[in-house]
């Protein structure tokens, strides 16, 4: 009786040691995978902050402004380029007679032309 | 040493003794095993059990361990979290719809440690021949003398390859962290600059010392608006040949300032390369007597406390003399003028007239509550305390009404015009979008709705009809003030400003443009005053910037109806939304 408790006893010693030692090695592992994680998260969010402060360097209006001067012939709107939402319905309805009442209506979004041109000419 | 002892009556007792102990108590004791085998035995079983013992709990100690290895949480270490937050110390600066205006970004550097460079000739000519900005006979000549030296602070990610590439020894690369300012000078003084070791040391920067770095500071400021408003000054301030101008947007609802610009400016990512007068933020820490804008403060205490409505009367004819002073209209009418042509035709001499009907201590008590007394609580470090007079008598009464005799900041003049144009509450400006920005009653709606019919007629038949901008029916106020000298003020240098609100019916937002000493030009057949310089300029800047803040023009039917009515919740009720809106976004 004796003699199986303690072999049993080994036994379970050695599967314990086997067991920790995967375990060890398995945590080892996960730390490591962790570790490559981070770093490669970090590498990646220094990358996004670079391509953010080069998007906004990009974006900078001044930048924009220079270079619409000097390659289109864009220019900041004008009143007579804007219209509302409801303005817009009314043309797109064909109503022109409508526009001008509509032209009450309060402060709300504004639209260009340009975009609603572009809607008139999906809706065609 | 443990003895197993059995008596007659109770067979399972225990004593320790001593082995000699024993003999003294045979006779009352049947000695069962004290020796030989069976006493080995019965000591070795004992010696099993408590190593099973033993060993039983090192097992259920190493079972635990193991489960909670195996299937716990394990808790990320210190140093893992610790490395992103040493990454990013300083929070970075976004504009209200989240432009970046301020960040830090990761850099290599290129050093080389001078006394493991075996050919410096050779070091130096190959690194030029990658870097071709580096001076190869200037680093040769330090690698010779054996320093150490930062070749490059800015290194990008394929320099670095390159130079790693040559394998050469004594070459390091170390990180750095740079600050970098994307906008460049757009909204310099707003955003200020940071120097090496002091961190943040003027604008917001200076504020993001005490941010939280996780998160970043959002100013109130919309870098598209903030680009026309610094584009048309610009090109006023060169047109009229100006000494500097500046200029400032706000939300007259809210306080929250859209749009900061004072010229000349500086680039925040070499801030040493300007002169410190181009660093000064003249729109927040400069005092300036500015000039006839005060009068619309007068005029409307006057409303508020009932002494004058919008048609009395005031005797503007000549001059008016208070005191040992004289007073004189520059855009002299010479005739009695209502309360609104007094305003529109900007008569000293009737809104002397109003201030010595209002009196020294509720003219003091309106300024004061319209913040004209004391530095504003704004973010930005670079604010003043207005500089008064230091006596109040009828003479400072009478020329503080219009604005002469009282220095405040242009962002001072700004905050007590959108309180007589917004309703009447007066907000502290703000910096920083969601702050507290809760207001104080100043003037009732009526007043606030009489001046907007009044700031109205400055512009349609008064002093500013360039400020006319179609759809949004501006209101405001001129001021050509002449600037202090040596014994008096100079008649030929002046601060030329327009303050002004839209859209005029319910104003959003409330803009303030200012020259310091424009020149007349031609075109202006000799004229340099603000009509002909900051009005037009204001009108331009609402042309361009209000589609960008979402005002829609309206006819003037609708216009009309709302300067009459006076109804400012109609339509600030639309405008307000479209503010919420903007700010969840």
């Amino acid at each position: 009786m004796i003699r199986i408790t303690t072999i049993f006893l080994c036994m379970l010693l050695a599967a314990a040691a086997a067991g920790r030692y995967r375990a060890e090695v398995s945590v080892k592992e996960t730390r490591s995978e962790l570790r490559r994680l981070e770093t490669s998260k970090l590498e990646e969010l220094r990358a996004i902050q670079m391509l953010r402060a080069e998007v906004a360097y990009l974006e900078n209006p001044n930048r924009l402004s220079k270079i619409a001067q000097a390659k289109t012939d864009l220019r900041p709107s004008e009143r007579e380029q804007l219209l509302t939402a409801r303005q817009l319905a009314v043309i797109m309805n064909g109503d022109d007679a409508e526009v001008a009442r509509s032209d009450d209506s309060a402060p709300g979004d504004v639209i260009t032309n340009a975009i609603a041109m572009a809607q008139l000419a999906d809706a065609e | 040493m443990f003895k197993r002892l059995r008596s007659r009556a109770k067979p399972a007792a225990y004593v320790i003794c001593e082995a000699e102990t024993v003999e003294a108590t045979q006779e009352a004791l049947q000695v069962r095993a004290c020796g030989g085998r069976t006493r080995l035995a019965e000591r070795a079983q004992t010696r099993i059990m408590m190593c099973a013992v033993v060993f039983v709990f090192i097992f259920a100690a190493l079972g635990v361990r193991l489960a909670y290895v195996s299937f716990g949480q394990i808790k990320p270490a210190a140093r893992l979290a610790s490395v992103s937050v040493a990454d990013a110390p300083r929070p970075e600066i976004v504009d209200r719809q989240g432009a970046l205006l301020a960040t830090d970004l990761p850099m290599i550097a290129l050093e080389v440690a001078g006394r493991e460079v075996w050919d410096p000739h050779e070091v130096a000519t190959k690194l030029a021949a990658v870097l071709p900005a580096i001076d190869a006979t200037a680093l040769e000549k330090k690698l010779h003398e054996g320093r150490y030296v930062e070749v490059r602070a800015d290194l990008t990610p394929a320099e670095r390859r390159a130079v790693f590439d040559l394998g050469l020894p004594g070459v390091r690369f170390a990180s750095r962290v740079k600050r970098f300012y994307p906008q460049a000078d757009l909204g310099a003084h707003i955003v200020g600059h940071g120097e090496p070791g002091k961190g943040g040391v003027m604008g917001l920067e200076k504020t993001a010392n005490n941010w939280r770095a996780e998160e970043p500071l959002r100013a109130t400021i919309d870098i598209r608006v903030q680009q026309v408003l610094e584009d048309e000054l610009a090109a006023t301030m060169q047109t009229f040949s100006a000494k500097a101008a500046w200029g400032a947007v706000m939300d007259v609802a809210t306080g929250e300032v859209i749009a900061l610009a004072s010229l000349p400016d500086f680039d925040p990512n070499a801030p040493g390369a300007a002169p410190a007068d181009s660093r000064r933020n003249r729109a927040t820490y400069d005092l300036y007597e500015l000039g006839s804008a005060f009068k619309s403060f007068t005029a409307a205490a006057a409303l508020e406390d009932g002494i004058a409505s919008e048609t009395s009367t005031y005797d503007a004819r000549g001059r008016f003399r208070v005191a040992d002073r004289n007073i004189s209209d520059f855009h002299g009418e010479n005739r009695i003028l209502t309360l609104s042509e007094v305003i529109q035709h900007s008569s000293n001499i009737g809104i002397a007239r109003v201030a010595g009907d209002l009196g020294p201590a509720r003219q003091k008590a309106y300024l004061r509550r319209l913040g004209l007394f004391e530095a504003l609580p704004i973010e930005l470090a670079e604010n003043r305390s207005p500089q008064l007079p230091a006596q109040w008598g009828p003479v400072e009464s009478a020329t503080i009404a219009y604005g002469h005799g009282i220095s405040v900041t242009p962002l001072h003049l700004l905050t007590a015009f959108s309180t007589v144009v917004n309703g009447g509450i007066y907000h502290q400006p703000a910096f920083v979008v969601d702050r507290d920005v809760r207001g104080q009653r100043v003037f009732s709606e009526n007043t606030s709705a009489v001046m907007r019919r009044i700031l109205r007629r400055v512009i349609t038949d008064g002093t500013a009809e360039y400020a006319q901008a179609p759809g949004y029916f501006p209101i405001g106020k001129t001021a050509t003030a002449d600037k202090p000298s040596a014994g008096g003020y100079d008649r030929n240098a002046r601060i030329a400003s327009f303050v002004g609100a839209v859209p005029g019916f319910a104003p959003r937002y409330a803009i303030l443009i200012s020259f310091d000493d424009p020149q007349p030009t031609e075109d202006t057949y000799g004229y340099a005053t603000a009509g002909w310089n900051a009005a037009p300029t204001f009108a331009r800047v609402v042309s361009r910037a209000a589609p960008l803040l979402g005002l829609s023009p309206v006819n003037e039917a609708t216009a009309l109806e709302a300067f009459v009515s006076g109804e400012l919740a109609r339509y600030q009720e639309a405008s307000l939304g479209s503010s919420t809106t903007e700010r969840l976004q």
